[in-house]
């Protein structure tokens, strides 16, 4: 017992290795601030990149939403070289659609045979919408087979024939 | 008398003293050992402050590297290219198609256009084709803004056969891969 207190007191009063326990407890609060920095850097990098995910994912979501209808598509006269094209639009889906193309085939005549307008026809959900559109194309009669193609700004298409 | 005796020791004892003080200062032992502490203190300071520097530089340097990248990758992730139509001419043979940007990134650029056959058969890939103005046929330097259109033409060679299917692959100036299809006339 005697011994066990005097090998107790000689441990407490005894300095040796205070400084290796200084240093090494600067030194882990060095590395942990390190580790902290980098850490948080990290995490904002990281927080950036899935918000940039999360924006692409909504542009899929969007144009896989996007269902638009084209009803009674029709060629009338529009002139030389020229016809117009009627047709009804439906937005069948929850978010609008910005029609930014109109693609005109003009399937009787050999080659050279597309033409195209731009168009910024906005549907809001559920609208329904009757349109004419001039195309110009060289050779082209209203009495020819077209094929019709309207491009979303979403670079959704839908095609329709005409005659 | 005793008084006397008194003043005598306190003369003596700072005699002493004065002695003692004056050997200390003339004594020149341990001054090397000063003169070399202070010395290698100054290295080890200048040395640490070099190294805390060329870490603290390096470590910019990483974070700007990887923030670059990161802002790269999510430029490129959300790149949407659109195929709106492709028009290939059997007289002329070349392949226009025309695109649009849809995505959130801008400056779309084409690095490389491939094509297949119907049975994914390789047919021909051709580097940086240029990008023209759907409507003014105008150069676009740049590559597409979002929400912008253009076209851009190719000579396939060998040349495409009327009324077949075939599947075009666009890769990006980052680096993302759009795969669409046609069947020529």
């Amino acid at each position: 017992m005697m011994v066990h207190s005097l090998r107790l007191n000689k441990i407490l009063r005894s300095r040796k290795g205070y400084a290796t326990l200084v240093a090494t407890i600067i030194m882990v609060m060095v590395v942990m601030f390190l580790f902290y920095n980098v850490y948080l850097f990290k995490l904002r990098s990281d927080a950036d990149y899935q918000n940039a995910i999360s924006r692409s994912q909504q542009l899929d979501g969007d144009q896989a939403s996007e269902k638009l209808t084209v009803l009674n598509a029709a060629a009338t006269n529009g002139g030389t070289d020229a016809v117009i094209i009627s047709c009804t639009l439906i937005n069948d889906s929850h978010i609008p659609i910005q029609i930014v193309r109109l693609w005109l085939v003009d399937v009787t005549l050999p080659s050279s045979n597309t033409a195209n307008v731009t168009l910024n026809l906005v549907l809001q959900p559920g609208a329904r919408a009757f349109r004419s559109f001039l195309v110009t194309l060289p050779g082209a009669q209203f009495l020819h087979s077209f094929s019709a193609r309207f491009v979303t700004s979403r670079a959704n298409q839908v095609a329709a024939r005409i005659n | 008398m005793p008084k006397r005796r008194k003043k005598s020791i306190i003369a003596q004892s700072l005699s002493v003293a004065e002695r003692q003080t004056k050997r200390l200062i003339l004594n020149k032992k341990a001054v090397s050992v000063v003169i070399s502490t202070i010395v290698v203190t100054a290295g080890v300071l200048a040395m640490g402050i070099g190294v805390l520097y060329w870490a603290y530089s390096m470590g910019d340097i990483a974070a700007h590297s990887y923030s670059k990248n990161e802002a790269a990758n999510a430029k490129a992730v959300q790149e949407r290219f659109g195929f709106e139509f492709i028009d290939y001419s059997n007289i002329s043979n070349v392949l226009t198609v025309n695109v649009m940007n849809w995505g959130d990134s801008g400056n779309l650029t084409i690095a490389n256009v491939y094509i297949y056959d119907s049975t994914h058969q390789y047919l021909g890939n051709y580097s940086r084709p240029v990008l023209r103005n759907i409507t003014t046929s105008a150069l676009i330097p740049f590559g597409l803004n979002v929400g912008n259109e253009g076209y851009f033409q190719v000579t396939p060679n060998p040349a495409l056969s009327a009324g077949t299917f075939y599947y075009i692959r666009i890769i990006t100036g980052r680096g993302r891969t759009f795969d669409g299809s046609f069947a020529t006339a």
